[in-house]
């Protein structure tokens, strides 16, 4: 195999792991809300394969200074956005069942 | 002609009828075309100032983005990313085999990346069904107007691609087969973030 094909099929490889981390991390099979620890793994995964596609796909590792930009504007607005669920954080919505009727008991006397 | 310069204990020998090498200092030239990199941030600025405006949104109302949310098929949004990070797999081998000249190759994994691409839009189709045959329409909440017009704009930007990818095809210098797949993985960018903040937090 080609050194470089090989460079991009172990980039891939990085990509599919990190992607599978993101699943597992964000539950995406229970409709649980997450804590602000899962919030941060998640935004840190979501830069990382961020900064390989830039790095790997679109070879800015040939230039470290446009890497570092796009990657910092990326992961400042990840950043913003982890922190506003962190901070408004909402409680899982469950369904409970309705209270049962009110029964109105007899009054004696009447 | 030769110059001879000693330096302390150095000395060294430079031909100076030969121009020295263009020697570029790394972090400051983008690889590919400029005009594509002046696009990928302009799209970038757009999707980022998209997002940012879904998480002011979900602070306002954080119990009906929440439940919004969980209608989502979390599991086709991760199928999803797995095939668009693939086909950019194959968009990437395709640029490097058009380095190596190898022509009739880097059509074949042109064609295989957008047919990849194309599986990434029927999976989008089912969930837009999905959403839509549980009553969920673009005027529904807040939520599902923000979730359609950012992927729907992302799914447009994938179409897009597919075009550009099958242009490229046919006109197949380095360059354009660089610029469209530069397309490609910027698509593959926006949505590596899209995909945790649309589907993941909560």
């Amino acid at each position: 195999m080609h050194p470089e094909t090989r460079h991009l099929v172990l980039t891939w490889g990085l990509l599919m792991g990190l992607t599978l981390a993101l699943a597992v991390s964000g539950d995406v099979v229970h409709p649980t809300r997450l804590g602000a620890i899962w919030l941060a793994v998640i935004g840190i995964v979501a830069v990382v394969k961020a900064r390989l596609v830039l790095a790997r796909y679109l070879r800015l590792e040939v230039a470290p200074g446009f890497l570092s930009g796009f990657t910092g504007a990326l992961g400042m607005t990840v950043a913003v956005i982890v922190l506003s669920f962190a901070i408004i954080h909402q409680p899982l919505v469950r369904r409970t069942p309705s209270p049962p009727a009110a029964v109105t008991l007899p009054t004696p006397g009447k | 002609m030769v110059s001879k310069t000693s330096t302390g204990d150095r000395t060294s020998v430079t031909d100076l009828s030969t121009p020295p090498p263009a020697v570029r200092p790394r972090g400051d030239t983008l690889p590919g075309n400029p005009m594509m990199w002046l696009l990928i941030a302009a799209e970038l600025l757009v999707f980022g100032a998209a997002l940012l405006g879904y998480a002011g949104a979900r602070a306002l109302d954080p119990a009906g983005f929440a439940a919004a949310q969980d209608g989502l098929d979390r599991l086709a949004g991760t199928i999803n990313t797995a095939v668009l990070l693939t086909s950019g797999l194959f968009a990437a081998l395709a640029t490097e085999a058009r380095r190596r000249d190898e022509r009739g190759r880097t059509r074949g994994l042109l064609a295989v990346a957008a047919a990849i691409g194309s599986i990434f839009l029927v999976v989008k189709a089912f969930e837009y069904a999905a959403e839509i045959a549980a009553g969920n329409g673009l005027e529904t909440s807040t939520f599902h107007t923000l979730y359609f017009l950012i992927t729907g704009f992302h799914a447009l930007h994938v179409v897009f691609g597919i075009l550009i990818l099958g242009i490229v095809m046919v006109f197949d210098d380095l360059e354009h087969v660089e610029t469209g797949t530069a397309f490609w993985h910027m698509v593959d960018l926006v949505w590596v973030v899209v995909f945790p903040t649309l589907y993941l937090l909560r």
